[in-house]
Order: C-alpha cells, then sequence, then structure tokens
C-alpha cells in the first residue's frame, strides 16, 4: 500500500522535464522512431500507393500480358513432409507460367522419395539431390544454375502461399525495371500455437512487415526474405546468387542494392510460415539472424560506408540507420540502464514499472494503429490482442538480450562460422577468404 | 523329303533292329519311316542332321518321335542342342550292337506309355517330352543356351515341337506341367522378357525422362565451398587449362574435400534439352522392338526339370484332370454366351417390365498403354477393371470383354443407373491413379435401357456407335 502511494506520488509529481529526464529512451528511441515516424511514413505510403495505383495496374496487365516464366526455386533440408502441401498452394497460384525447382540438401529423411514421385506426377519440374550436404545457399544456387525464368522467386518449405503471391510479387518489377528485387511479407500461419508464436504474429506484423513497408517507402529497405523472395534473373545471375550463410537473405539484397539494383517491399505478396513455437527454439534462430547483421553489415559489406566505386548514398543511409537502430540503440539501453542505476537508484522501481506500462501502453496502441494499415489476415487481430502487453518482456528483454549475445559472440568470436546450421566445410572455406 | 525309300544301302540290320540310314543324298517318306526301329543320320552337315533330329523328335507319330537316333561318325556340331536330340555315336561295330540294344529298349519301354493326353494347349507337346524323357529313362529336360531361340534358351526336346519365336511357349508348357505336379523344377537362372513378345534379348539403356531418348549424358556436380557456387564440371573447365576455375569467383579449384566436392551427377538430353538426375532405365525387345520399363518386364525362371512320381505315373496310367481347372477371380461371360444371356434378358423384359440395363465401357487409348507397358500388364489391367466391376454387380449380372478394350454389362433392376456408373467409372480411375500415376486412361461409357422391341445386336450396335463414333 505504501509502495503504491509512493508510485502514485512519484507519477503525479514527475513534470515534463523529469519524465524526458528519466524515460527519454522510450522517447526518443522508441516512441518517435518506431512510432510517430512510422505512422507518418505509412500515411505517406497510403496517398502515394493510391498514387502508383494506374501505373501498378499498368504493371500488372504488362505481367499478365506477357506471362513470363517464372522459377520457383525450393532450396531444404530434410523438408519433405512439408512438400507436397507446398506444392499444393503453389499449383493453386494464379499465376500459372511457372518453372518449379525443388532441391534437396542431403536430407537424411524421405525428402529425396517424395520429391522424386512429385516429380515424376509432374508437380515439380526438376527435383535436385546433393547427397552431400552443401548448405542452403549452394542448394539455392544449383537450382538457379538450372532456372530458365525471366524471374527467380526464392521460397521456403515449410511456408505455404496466398493464392495470389506469386503474381502479386511480381507486379512490381513491371511497375520499375531497375528493381531486381521484390520481397515479399511474412506472417505467422501458427500464431495460436503457442505465446512464443504469438507474440512472434505481433512482431512480424508490427515490426518486421510494417517496418518494411516504411524502410520500402524509403528506399532502404535491406532484407528480402528468404521464406519469400523474387529476383530478376538478369540481376541474380549478375552477383553470382547465393553467398554462404548464415544471413544469406540479406546478404543477397545488399549485392543487388551495391549494383545499384532497388529492392522493393511488397506487402500484397502474402507468405504464412510456421514461426518456433518454443522460445528455445526461437532463441537459435534470433541468435542466428542477429549474428549475421555483424557479419554482414559491418564485415562484408563495410565498403557501403566508403567512398567506394559502389558507393551509393542510398546504401549507406540504409546501412546506417539499420547499424544505429540494431547496434547502436542494443547497447545504448545498457548505458540508459546503467544512467538509471547510478543517478535515479531509489526511483528505479517505479522508473522500471513506468516503463512497462508506458511500453504496454505503447504496443496496444501501436498495434491498433497499424492494424489500420493491414491489407489481409484482419481475422487474427482480435486473437492476438491480449498478447500485445507482453511485447514489452518479448520485443524489450526476450530479444534484446538475445541481439546482445549474438552481437558479442560474433564481435568476438565469430560465431556465425560455428554454427551448424551450415556445413563445417563451407563456413571453413567462407571464413579463409573473409567471407 | 518325299523320295524313294527303297534304295537297298538305306537299310541296316543289327540282328532283329533294322535302322533307317539317312542321308542328305536320298529323300524319304516319314510315313514309312515308322516301320524302322531307329534311325542312323549318316551325313557331315551339322545343319542337315540338326534338321532331321528336330523333324523326327517334332514329329506327331510316337512311332517317330520315340525312336532312337544315332550319328554316323563324330561331324562337327556348334549347335548343342543336337546332342539332346539324339541317342549316341556310331564309330564303330561295337557302336552299332549299342544302338541296337538301346533301341530295342526304347521300343520296350514304349509299351509301358498310357495312351491319354493331358488337356490343355500343351498337352501333346507335354505329352510326347514326357514320353522321351520316359523311354529314356527319366533323362533331365535341362535348358541350353541358345542365340537362335528369342528367349535366349530352349529345351531341345521340347522345343523342336515350335518355332524359334515361340520359344516363350515352352516356359508356359512347362509352367503349366509343374503346376499340376508332373515336373519338379531345379533352378538354374532367371531371365527377363518383354511384356509384348517375350522375347529375351534386350537391350536395357538409360533414357530420357521426358522423350525417352537415349541421347544423354551425365555429369558431376561440383560445389565450390567459399562462394557456394554448384555447377556441372563443365563451368568449371577452361578451355585453355586443366585446372578447375569458379565461373562466380574466379577462383581456383585445389583439392577435393577441401575448397571442392561433387555432391551429385545431372544429366542432360541432347534430344529435348532437359534437365534431370533420376534416369529411367527402359528395355528395348531386339525382336519386336517395344521399349517399356524394365519394372514392368516379364520374369521368367530357366529350370531345369525333373519327372515327378506322379509325372511317372501319368504317363504309364493316364492323366487325371482333377485340380486342374484355372481358378478364375473373374467371370467374364464369352460373347456368344453374353449374348444368349441378353436376348433372354429382352425376351423376359417383353413380359415383365423391369429396369434392366445394357452398358458399354469402352477404354479408348488402352492400345497405347499395351505399347507402353505391354500385353501382358494390359491383359491384368482389364482383368483387375472387370474385377472391380464385378465387386458391384449383383449374382445376375453378367459381364463379357470384347477385342481387350470394350466391356460389355448387362445389370438388372437398377436405380439411378447414370449415377451408379459415373461411381463405377470412378472406382476404376482410382484403381489407375493408385497404380500407374502416369497413365490417363480415357473412359467412355453408354447404356440403354432393355426393350422388348431391339434386339441384342442392334441395341450393341447403337451403344457401340455412340462409343466409338459420336
Amino acid at each position: 500500500m505504501k509502495l503504491l502511494t509512493e508510485f502514485y506520488s512519484f507519477v503525479s509529481n514527475i513534470g515534463g522535464e523529469k519524465f524526458l529526464r528519466y524515460f527519454y529512451f522510450f522517447v526518443i528511441f522508441e516512441f518517435f522512431r518506431f512510432f510517430v515516424f512510422e505512422v507518418i511514413v505509412l500515411l505517406y505510403w497510403v496517398r502515394a500507393r493510391k498514387a502508383r495505383k494506374p501505373a501498378m495496374e499498368e504493371a500488372h496487365f504488362e505481367l499478365m500480358n506477357r506471362r513470363p516464366l517464372v522459377s520457383i526455386v525450393i532450396p531444404g533440408r530434410n523438408e519433405g513432409k512439408h512438400l507436397f502441401k507446398l506444392v499444393e498452394s503453389l499449383r493453386k497460384q494464379t499465376y500459372t507460367n511457372t518453372q518449379i525447382i525443388v532441391v534437396d540438401d542431403g536430407s537424411d529423411d524421405d525428402t529425396a522419395v517424395i520429391g522424386r514421385n512429385l516429380e515424376r506426377r509432374g508437380y515439380v519440374d526438376l527435383f535436385l539431390r546433393n547427397d552431400v550436404r552443401g548448405g542452403k545457399s549452394s542448394a539455392a544456387n544449383l537450382a538457379l544454375r538450372y532456372a530458365r525464368g525471366e524471374f527467380v522467386i526464392a521460397l521456403d518449405a515449410d511456408c505455404n502461399y496466398l493464392p495470389d503471391a506469386i503474381e502479386k510479387i511480381l507486379v512490381p518489377f513491371y511497375f520499375d525495371k531497375r528493381i531486381g528485387g521484390v520481397g515479399g511479407s511474412v506472417q505467422v500461419y501458427n500464431f495460436d500455437d503457442s505465446v512464443a508464436s504469438a507474440l512472434q504474429a505481433i512482431e512480424y506484423f508490427d515490426t518486421i512487415s510494417v517496418g518494411r513497408i516504411v524502410s520500402s517507402e524509403l528506399g532502404i529497405y535491406r532484407v528480402i526474405s528468404g521464406a519469400f523472395g523474387a529476383f530478376r534473373k538478369e540481376a541474380i545471375d549478375k552477383i553470382g546468387g547465393w553467398d554462404v550463410g548464415p544471413g544469406m537473405d540479406g546478404d543477397i539484397s545488399v549485392k543487388l542494392r551495391k549494383l545499384g539494383y532497388k529492392v522493393k517491399f511488397e506487402p500484397d505478396a502474402i507468405c504464412r510460415t510456421n514461426a518456433p513455437s518454443t522460445f528455445k527454439k526461437l532463441a537459435k534462430q534470433r541468435l542466428r539472424w542477429d549474428k549475421s547483421l555483424i557479419r554482414f553489415r559491418l564485415r562484408k559489406h563495410r565498403d557501403v560506408f566508403f567512398p567506394t566505386k559502389t558507393f551509393l548514398w542510398i546504401n549507406f543511409f540504409s546501412f546506417l540507420e539499420n547499424v544505429v537502430y540494431n547496434v547502436f540503440l542494443n547497447f545504448k539501453w545498457y548505458f540508459y540502464l546503467g544512467d538509471m542505476l547510478i543517478n535515479f537508484i531509489s526511483f528505479l522501481p517505479f522508473i522500471f514499472i513506468t516503463n512497462i506500462i508506458l511500453y504496454a501502453t505503447y504496443n496496444i496502441v501501436k498495434y491498433l494503429v497499424f492494424g489500420l494499415f493491414r491489407l489481409k489476415r484482419k481475422e487474427a487481430i482480435i486473437y492476438l490482442l491480449p498478447y500485445t502487453p507482453l511485447m514489452v518482456f518479448y520485443f524489450g528483454y526476450f530479444l534484446r538480450l538475445i541481439r546482445t549475445g549474438a552481437y558479442l559472440q560474433e564481435f568476438f568470436f565469430r560465431a556465425s562460422y560455428k554454427d551448424n546450421w551450415n556445413p563445417a566445410k563451407s563456413s571453413k572455406a567462407a571464413r579463409a577468404l573473409r567471407i | 523329303m518325299a523320295g524313294n525309300l527303297e534304295t537297298p544301302n538305306s537299310v541296316v540290320t543289327i540282328g532283329k533292329v533294322n535302322f533307317y540310314k539317312i542321308n542328305d543324298r536320298i529323300a524319304f517318306f516319314w510315313n514309312a519311316l515308322m516301320a524302322y526301329d531307329g534311325f542312323i543320320i549318316d551325313s557331315s552337315n551339322a545343319t542337315f542332321i540338326r534338321t532331321v533330329a528336330r523333324e523326327i523328335r517334332g514329329h506327331h507319330q510316337p512311332d517317330i518321335y520315340l525312336k532312337g537316333i544315332f550319328l554316323m561318325g563324330n561331324p562337327e556340331i556348334k549347335n548343342k542342342s543336337v546332342y539332346s536330340l539324339i541317342d549316341g555315336f556310331i564309330l564303330g561295330e561295337d557302336d552299332l550292337n549299342m544302338a541296337a540294344s538301346r533301341s530295342q529298349d526304347y521300343f520296350l519301354r514304349s509299351l509301358d506309355i498310357h495312351g491319354s493326353v493331358p488337356r490343355g494347349v500343351y498337352g501333346t507337346i507335354i505329352k510326347k517330352a514326357f514320353d522321351l524323357l520316359y523311354t529314356r529313362q527319366n533323362k533331365v529336360l535341362a535348358p541350353l543356351r541358345d542365340t537362335h531361340s528369342i528367349i535366349g534358351y530352349n529345351f531341345p526336346e521340347l522345343s523342336v515341337s515350335f518355332e524359334e519365336d515361340e520359344e516363350p511357349q515352352v516356359l508356359d508348357a512347362l509352367d503349366w506341367a509343374e503346376k499340376e505336379g508332373l515336373i519338379w523344377p531345379d533352378f538354374q537362372e532367371r531371365i527377363y522378357v518383354c511384356t509384348s513378345c517375350s522375347g529375351g534379348f534386350l537391350s536395357i539403356r538409360e533414357v530420357c525422362p521426358h522423350c525417352k531418348s537415349s541421347n544423354i549424358d551425365g555429369e558431376d556436380l561440383v560445389h565450390h565451398f567459399p562462394c557456394a557456387y554448384i555447377g556441372p564440371l563443365s563451368d568449371y573447365q577452361m578451355e585453355d587449362s586443366s585446372v578447375l576455375n569458379c565461373p562466380k569467383c574466379n577462383k581456383d579449384l585445389h583439392h577435393i574435400g577441401v575448397d571442392y566436392d561433387k555432391p551429385s551427377v545431372i544429366n542432360h538430353c541432347h534430344n529435348c534439352d532437359s534437365i534431370f538426375q533420376d534416369v529411367y532405365v527402359k528395355a528395348k525387345c531386339m525382336n519386336c522392338e517395344s521399349d517399356m520399363d524394365v519394372q514392368y518386364l516379364k520374369s521368367r525362371n530357366i529350370n531345369s526339370y525333373k519327372l515327378t512320381k506322379k509325372g511317372r505315373q501319368a504317363i504309364t496310367k493316364g492323366y487325371s484332370y482333377e485340380g486342374i481347372e484355372e481358378q478364375l477371380d473373374v467371370t467374364l461371360q464369352s460373347m456368344d454366351a453374353f449374348l444368349s444371356l441378353l436376348r433372354y434378358d429382352i425376351i423376359r423384359e417383353s413380359r415383365e417390365m423391369g429396369d434392366d440395363v445394357l452398358t458399354g465401357i469402352y477404354f479408348e487409348n488402352l492400345n497405347d498403354f499395351a505399347n507402353e507397358y505391354g500385353d501382358f500388364r494390359r491383359q491384368s489391367l482389364i482383368r483387375e477393371i472387370a474385377l472391380i466391376v464385378q465387386q458391384r454387380l449383383n449374382d445376375l449380372d453378367y459381364i463379357c470383354l470384347e477385342q481387350s478394350n470394350l466391356l460389355w454389362i448387362v445389370i438388372h433392376d437398377v436405380n439411378k443407373i447414370e449415377k451408379a456408373l459415373e461411381n463405377l467409372v470412378k472406382d476404376i480411375k482410382e484403381l489407375i491413379d493408385r497404380n500407374l500415376p502416369s497413365v490417363k486412361l480415357s473412359i467412355v461409357f453408354e447404356y440403354s435401357y432393355l426393350k422388348a422391341a431391339t434386339s441384342a445386336e442392334t441395341c450393341m450396335v447403337d451403344l457401340k456407335r455412340k462409343m466409338l463414333v459420336e
């Protein structure tokens, strides 16, 4: 009771200046950047989208009129159990002039049998198997080697795709001939499996999808999702396909940008993925993703920051924003924590509780406001709403700790080269060449 | 070989045994040869010797085919089957006595033989071979490798009754006899034969799964570890160097297992330009030129055979027919029987108004199927289809098959015939989809209610016209 009274007293006497001092991290870095700024861009996007509509319709007409061959490449290991469902979802696509290539990267389950069967039945055009595992990049490159389409779409085997997904992801290529790659929108299919998957569903929508709409509109979009990405064949051939992963999706997007191609996000092209349903699996996945930021942004493609022959201001800002908001602010948060510990130790419980309330409220408001910009899948909004207050723990603590661990591991130990996501032989060779 | 038998030098007499000496200079009448106790072939012409030996053993009269055949001298004969048809060589005086003694033995043993013939199409042929085995005292019926036989083997004692391209029927006859328990098999070899003509000379080759051309080439896939490029070996080969160079990162490949490996192979078809890893293995029959998937080849065992006790008893006491009825899993009426039953039903229809229906189910592209999978598979398929049809019928309903691709069915007192037939066709298609997914069988069906005013033949012709023409 005493604590409540003190907390009430703390809140009622806080005033504007003190509020900013105690909660500057939330106000400046979170609220303005990830809410106010994004809402402004989203409003701009709605207007721009309306203005682009006739040109997009023309692009769509041109696509459907020309009906170019599109190669759909599906690399994977031990993904046999997902293949039939995936192929079924591809057979229901509104865009039908496709060449489906499945590559089995040394699976030790029944993938080969299933794949060969699908090939014999004509459900896939080409099933290729490497008896020895080479990593996802090499599997994707093998498919690319035999892709005959004018465009190449890379998919993950454990996803499924809305019937118009392929058609929608191709339209931007006819809208702007300088577009080299288009990323599709990834949504969480199993959002009702567990708390972990529900929180990821909110994250995929609030942070990933909306974030990508915003970055695409600003021209700084930099990660074409590995689960659903389309490429101009000519462009992907020029960059030599995928390099050794992990983080190959972000890497290929940067390579395209460095060659001067535009990279866009298409929120209408929707893919649904099964997110990790436990926090343990999620932590493993995110550790991998976060390590790749250091490896690719700060090491492999650090030339983006320097005036080399491929220097482009837009790429510079894209990287800068990425590094500042992911790496710098991640560590800045610890600085904020230290600041509060040192200077306001007596108010720390109240600052902590207020922060929780602020973030929870912010997450609910953000979720509802961003919901207005949702294009499809409105049915999950109500289901996920009760989970939004938990985002403060998920995003603010769980993911932040993982991110910190990943950055430190990669900074000091180059841990991504030891990740068994990739076979050791490829990681070893890539490390030797510092790529 | 008609001509004058009564040439004095043609007869060789040893005691009471008279041999007729056959040579390639003097013609003879077969029927007159029955009077002799054995034959001596006096020729150095291997072809003549083979022809005569085959004609004797292949003759329909036991008084000829059971007689001893002896060769004068020891002429060089390449075709080993001749040795199985003859009973010995005459090189000197002693051999003549041996021939006479053996010929008498054969005659005496032939007296034990019962005159009955096993039933079935191969009855006479089997009897001839068995009689020969019996008179030669349980001689083994052994296969011989023979490049002239279309299955690559022959059974001389049986094969004399068939042309060389009919050799598969020898195996059928032996299978039949084995099934009846008359002979006992001893496995020698397993062969695979053409599904269409049962020929054993097959050219097995890897072909393109798309166009079935054998004009294909395989190549290793090479994975360069540092840059994750993967492609066929030719991508890495340079015109002016033996060193492999990565087309993506332009680095030389050094050591397999260290900076690159070969995880798989890829095939390219020069005919249709397609790419694939899984080749089809096809067998082309050198006899009838059918090209079929190896998994559909018929396998046949090549055994040597001995007479069983039952077989020996059958030779001397006659053949029992118990248990040799063919077990039919499906009852197909002959066309004559079907027409008779149909006529009866039409007459019955004039007396009592029923809902009896004549239905035709026509399999349009079954011949294409036979070309691909062979006649044997087609027959199995038709049989299975007929079984499905039969399972859906009542006891009084009946079916027959016309020309292997048209099923006629009479169904009595049926409601909602259209629905029933649609379900039937659906079941047939499911059967085919399940077992032969690559086959797209086109099925047409028509039906007509039986009417007293329309004859059975007219009714069938009308339906056939609808199915085949319209």
